[in-house]
């Protein structure tokens, strides 16, 4: 039965990953201007016919749309994004540079957020339909309504402006935790809303489960109630969870990467198209995509053995 | 319709909605100053009596570049989820209703759109058409309708059982009749929350990228783009960044509150549904 789902999950990754790179690949071909003519343009604005036509001869450019997208595809597949025009430097080792970045702040990111979450999504369920289950669901509302970006902002101006305690921005070689702090914690916050109503609702189905009575008529303290049977059974769901705010420290990883100025893949992305670098954006943009989706495939597969009697379809 | 009105959550999101819709509308009227107006004097100048607000670097009113930048975001938010709702909705109706291989090919095609995390799909679109709002709205457009398609599919697959709907196939009904007629008014109410969770996500991503200066650009007054613009100053007038993410605070917060507060009230069965957070 496991065996079944997981070939049929197998089956539709294969469409999907062909669509994806299609849809990367021809981001270049809808792109506005000739990148052998922009490459070739020199300072002062004039270029030179044979060095363009060079230029093209020598990336490929010249042949049909089929050729250069199964190109291209043959040479993804083995790790080779081609070169920036820009820099010249390798696009996948320098995307692959960026996502180690950005993995270590979504670590911290996730473990800022499951550490807000988890208390709060079982104070906010054990306190059903009271002013505290309010409160907190209220401020989870408000932790996915809050533009990030702005929210970066004030804490830069209260943490580093006003008590000094944290540098406004900067990558501080990768390895100095005071400057994933800020960052992180932006990233952290937003998600933590997200998981935070996702526990809470898991807590509230587990905890109108029978063996939750049975373990109360056993006569056991409700702090081990609590946290033996119920909160082990409701954390099962976030797993999903888990896989859901990967999406979302992805997403949030653009703007809060530009502005602390740490060398993510989201700062990757948005530098490469404000200069125009097509190549560097199908990269990064081509690799999230794969990540991502094998992340959900991951999140999916866990979740289905974690409940076995749980063989749903997805898209239902 | 009464019963929703008399729910406290749904009636004070909704007073917010109207204020905001007000202000976006009427803000000719309303706004203090002419947001073209530079005064560059003025600049700069924090909160007073003549400007509640402050004034930004160019000694435009802040306030006033608020009301019309409630005009820009409404729109995109509006337009972006209407457009998304109706492509959304009718392949999902379609896939649910039909199934068989047209299920399978919109249901592949709603994987590949929902493999790429959303901010960076619409990054990509933006970057590759261009920027400005027009490009912004499909690339927006491009990440939204793969939600209605699944809550739109979801919905169907579960109306379709129904003794009605049998029935009236049954008596010879067509299957656009039936769609239209049975099928549509049953799904609504999950449409119409993701629809309003939907209008603050798409707010929220809209002022991100003019942020990011990939989407509306300066010139014109939108949240987004003024943030963007305060940039520079936000240690020295930290004003001109405060009160545009105050107001798109408040704008999601209201939309996301109003689709909650709707769930609660209309659809049991949609508690499980939560707030993604796409963007």
């Amino acid at each position: 039965m496991l065996n079944e789902y997981f070939i049929r999950r197998v089956l539709y990754l294969v469409p999907v990953l062909i669509f994806i790179s299609f849809m990367s690949f021809s981001l270049i071909y809808i792109a506005p201007g000739d990148p052998a003519e922009i490459m070739m343009t020199s300072p002062s604005g004039g270029y030179d016919e044979a060095a363009v036509e060079a230029f093209r001869i020598a990336h490929g450019l010249d042949q049909p749309f089929y050729i250069q997208y199964l190109n291209w595809i043959k040479n993804a597949a083995v790790g080779d994004f081609g070169y920036s025009y820009m820099s010249e430097q390798s696009v996948f080792e320098t995307v692959l540079n960026a996502f180690e970045n950005t993995l270590k702040l979504s670590v911290l990111a996730l473990a800022i957020a499951l550490f807000i979450a988890i208390p709060l999504g079982v104070v906010s369920a054990l306190k059903h339909n009271t002013i505290v289950d309010d409160a907190c669901r209220f401020g989870a509302l408000l932790g996915v309504s809050i533009p990030n970006f702005w929210q970066a902002y004030l804490m830069i101006i209260f943490f580093s402006v006003i008590v000094h305690w944290l540098p406004a921005s900067g990558f501080g070689h990768g390895t100095d935790i005071s400057y994933m702090i800020l960052p992180a914690a932006v990233l952290g916050t937003g998600s933590a809303a997200v998981m935070m109503r996702m526990i809470r609702s898991s807590m509230l189905d587990v905890m109108r489960k029978e063996y939750i009575q049975t373990a109360r008529g056993k006569g056991l303290s409700e702090k081990i109630v609590i946290i033996r049977h119920a909160l082990k059974n409701a954390l099962v769901p976030v797993i999903t969870v888990i896989g859901l705010s990967i999406g979302f420290l992805l997403n949030g990883s653009v703007v809060v990467e530009t502005i602390f100025g740490w060398s993510g893949i989201g700062n990757l992305v948005v530098d490469s198209i404000l200069s125009h670098d097509y190549m560097m954006v199908q990269g990064s943009v081509l690799f999230v995509a794969v990540i991502f989706l094998l992340i959900n495939f991951f999140v999916d597969l866990v979740y289905v053995w974690a409940n076995p009697e749980i063989r749903y379809d997805k898209t239902s | 319709m009464i019963k929703l009105l008399k729910n406290r959550q749904i009636a004070l999101s909704l007073i917010i909605l109207g204020g905001l819709i007000f202000m976006a509308i009427f803000a000719g009227f309303l706004a203090p100053y002419d947001y073209t107006e530079k005064d560059l004097q003025n600049r700069l100048q924090p909160p007073s009596s003549d400007h509640f607000f402050g004034t930004d670097n160019l000694g435009r009113d802040i306030l006033t570049m608020v009301m019309y930048g409630a005009r820009a975001s409404l729109l995109v938010g509006f337009a972006v989820v209407s457009i998304s709702l109706v492509i959304g909705v009718t392949l999902g109706v379609l896939a649910g209703y039909y199934g068989g291989w047209l299920d399978e090919i919109i249901m592949r095609l709603t994987d590949s759109f929902l493999a790429f995390p959303s901010m960076f799909l619409a990054l990509a679109i933006t970057a590759f058409l261009g920027q400005g709002m027009e490009n912004m709205m499909l690339a927006l457009i491009a990440v939204e309708w793969t939600v209605f398609a699944r809550v739109a599919r979801g919905s169907t697959l579960d109306v379709k059982t129904k003794g009605y709907v049998r029935a009236s196939r049954w008596i010879g009904a067509s299957n656009a009749y039936v769609m239209i007629k049975h099928v549509l008014p049953n799904i609504i109410s999950p449409v119409l929350i993701m629809a309003s969770l939907g209008i603050g996500n798409v707010i929220l991503a809209a002022a991100g990228l003019s942020f990011l200066g990939l989407g509306v650009q300066p010139s014109t007054p939108e949240w987004g783009a003024m943030l963007n613009a305060g940039r520079t100053y936000f240690t020295t007038a930290p004003w001109l960044m405060l009160f545009p993410g105050l107001f798109i605070m408040i704008t999601v917060l209201a939309f996301n509150y109003f689709g909650d507060g709707l769930r609660d009230a209309l659809d049991q069965k949609m508690k499980n549904i939560e707030l993604e957070g796409r963007f």
